[in-house]
């Protein structure tokens, strides 16, 4: 009489009955990318911008583009949800409540002020253990980047560069391209304006130091893209 | 309600191991005096005349004290059942009390024995008849204190226990001979302290997670602030953070000579559990996180690591407070404020440069006091620029505090979208626009 294990149970259960009958599993469609050692998750959104789908090494966000901010909060609402800390240091002017409303969560958000010249100092010390650490890069010499890079390595910090000045030893650099608002009507013989600003589109382009550059549409603080709304109106009308 | 009838003649700290006793049956005790304690027992939890025994026979065995106990809806019923070992059925705390002689109304702690002596003459002589008395011409003749001794002794004015809180052990405090003038004077005085703190703590296995530092003035002020401390840290740590915040109390604007130094330890914790870095409550990243954040405010001042939370207000400036990292947490927002602008807000502040908001013909746009704009916005001059307005919604009018004129405050809201890809958030106060924040 045939033993009833496990395997013996799940034979019967798929009428196998010799081993190589047995199917390999089916691939998965692409090869994912080998994982880094320490890759925080970010809205999904946003993962297939970065390589190994999430927040590791270094990234790079130039600073001057209208959107930066938005997009850069976007970038920390994913590691901050999932409980690991934040540092912003050295960024005068942010105001960090619209952070919350691209989904961070403020109480991983630490907000460090530094003068310039204490930035890579600030930078070097948390660098030893806060996961996120977005730092400016205008402060920094060429020599201060590489021993930060250096130091984030050994401890894990995903170090993204607030580019007030070109770096280029960034792993994956996010641009806006551009910046749609919404909410907002065009001013044509009003004298109150309607609506509100409900939220913003922007388009990022990735390009990765390995190679490969990536489009998305990413829309930071919510809200539904187009295609899928029907205007009830037109529809009566037609 | 337990009551240790000979307890007259020791001391309160004496009590102590009689309150561990009867933590055991009960963590909600509250102490009524020396000798006294009052406990809740919830409705239908079980035989109360069991429940009672059981208390005296704990306190009997583990202290070697005899006890009384009373069990009644209110405290004054209780604390008198107690004196004969009785149980009040519940509903009934008013006709057991009706019988007492007036004397015990001194129970309440409200009334002095001159009134009790004044009430006996008038020909009250019991609670019952005290009861009876109309409240309105008790609290005329006697004062409100006893308009509350008469609805205690007519078996309501119940109020919830306040339990014990077990005793601040673990302070330090000095007193200066001379008020401490200088920064260097305070934190000289505040190291031992800082030492002598974690030296207790240690003595008993133990390490602490908050510390609060109160000072009292020459003034008489008393200024207080706890910070959080790494529960590893060594003194010199605790010590420096005392510094700190001796110095933001020593170079203020209000600056007073600091008459007292007090250290109190808080969030206890067993030595064993911080070596263990705290991984049951932590995980192994927050606590390097925290420990790199520590340092990073080490480098740059306590007040360099701050973290944002939404508080009461309507302006961006009002909504956002920035506490620094470790020094407790700011109000949080008590609720909806109508009027206050929804999410998205804007990312940026705005550097409050002043702008001019034109028309098409180049004339400047008002906002009436009644809402409105004078005329349809069409270019934003920033500095020597002309920037064409894309979009725009708005003005949205805010009046506050119109009662005050001190704090009043009227201005308007409007959003607008640039030609260069821009939207900002734009302030009209006292007829002049400025950008209140850029949206990015």
């Amino acid at each position: 009489m045939l033993e009833r294990t496990v395997p013996a149970e799940l034979a019967a259960e798929y009428g196998l009955r010799f081993a190589g009958e047995l199917k390999a599993a089916a691939e998965p469609s692409a090869p994912a990318p080998a994982s880094s050692r320490h890759t925080l998750p970010v809205t999904p959104d946003l993962s297939g911008l970065l390589p190994y789908g999430g927040l590791s090494t270094v990234t790079a966000l130039p600073a001057a583009r209208t959107g930066a901010t938005s997009l850069l909060w976007r970038l920390l609402a994913g590691p901050s949800q999932a409980g690991a800390w934040c540092a912003v240091v050295g960024l005068p002017g942010l105001y960090p409540l619209a952070a919350r409303s691209a989904g961070v969560d403020l109480d991983r958000l630490a907000l460090v002020e530094a003068d310039r010249g204490q930035v890579p100092d600030a930078a070097g010390a948390l660098a030893a253990g806060v996961p996120v650490l977005v730092v400016p890069s205008a402060g920094f010499t060429p020599k201060q980047m590489r021993r930060l890079a250096a130091k984030s390595h050994r401890s894990g910090t995903a170090i993204v560069w607030w580019e007030t000045r070109a770096v280029d030893a960034a792993d994956a650099r996010l641009e806006v391209a551009a910046v749609h608002w919404q909410g907002l009507r065009a001013g044509s013989g009003r004298r109150y304006g309607t609506g509100r600003l409900t939220g913003c589109e922007l388009e990022v382009a990735a390009r990765w130091r390995a190679g490969g550059k990536h489009r998305a549409r990413i829309r930071p603080y919510g809200g539904v893209p187009p295609g899928n709304v029907v205007d009830l109106g037109l529809r009566t009308r037609g | 309600m337990a009551r240790l009838p000979d307890w007259e003649d020791e001391d309160a700290a004496s009590f102590e191991p009689v309150l561990d006793a009867l933590d055991l049956l009960t963590p909600y005790v509250e102490v009524l005096g020396p000798g006294c304690a009052a406990m809740p027992l919830r409705r239908l939890a079980g035989d109360e005349a069991a429940f009672c025994e059981r208390l005296i026979d704990t306190v009997a065995g583990l202290v070697d004290r005899d006890c009384q106990t009373g069990v009644a809806d209110g405290l004054l019923a209780a604390a008198l059942a107690a004196r004969s070992g009785r149980i009040v059925r519940p509903g009934r705390d008013a006709e057991f009390l009706a019988p007492f002689d007036i004397a015990a109304l001194r129970h309440t702690g409200l009334v002095d024995a001159g009134t009790c002596e004044t009430l006996r003459r008038l020909g009250i002589d019991t609670l019952g008849a005290f009861a009876a008395l109309p409240a309105a011409a008790v609290a005329e003749r006697f004062g409100a204190a006893a308009r509350r001794a008469r609805s205690l002794a007519a078996g309501g004015g119940a109020r919830p226990l306040v339990p014990r809180r077990t005793p601040p052990e673990f302070t330090v405090a000095v007193e200066a001979e001379e008020p401490y003038e200088t920064v260097e004077q305070a934190a000289f005085a505040a190291r031992p302290l800082a030492e002598r703190l974690l030296a207790d703590l240690g003595r008993r296995n133990l390490t602490c997670t908050r510390v609060t530092v109160t000072a009292r003035t020459a003034g008489g002020r008393v200024r207080e602030r706890t910070w959080q401390f790494d529960p590893a840290g060594p003194a010199t740590e605790l010590a420096r953070r005392v510094r700190w915040q001796l110095e933001g109390w020593l170079s203020g604007e209000e600056a007073d000579a600091l008459s007292a130094l007090e250290l109190a330890a808080d969030g206890m914790l067993g030595l064993v559990d911080a070596g263990r870095g705290l991984w049951d409550s932590k995980d192994a990243a927050t606590v390097r996180a925290e420990a790199a954040l520590r340092h990073a405010q080490g480098l740059l001042g306590p007040d360099a690591v701050v973290l944002a939370t939404e508080t009461d207000g309507r302006d961006l400036h009002e909504r956002c407070r920035l506490v620094p990292w470790g020094a407790g947490s700011a109000l949080a927002r008590s609720g909806p404020w109508p009027g206050a602008l929804p999410d998205p807000l804007p990312a940026l502040t705005g550097t409050d440069e002043p702008v001019a908001v034109l028309d098409a013909a180049g004339v400047p746009v008002s906002a009436p006091a009644r809402g409105g704009l004078s005329a349809v916005p069409a270019l934003v001059s920033l500095g020597d620029r002309r920037v064409p307005v894309i979009a725009w919604a708005g003005p949205w009018p805010v009046v506050e505090r119109w009662w005050d004129p001190q704090t009043a405050r009227r201005y308007t809201r409007l959003q607008v979208v640039l030609g260069d890809g821009r939207a900002a958030l734009l302030h009209a106060e006292h007829r002049r626009w400025r950008i209140a924040g850029w949206y990015d």
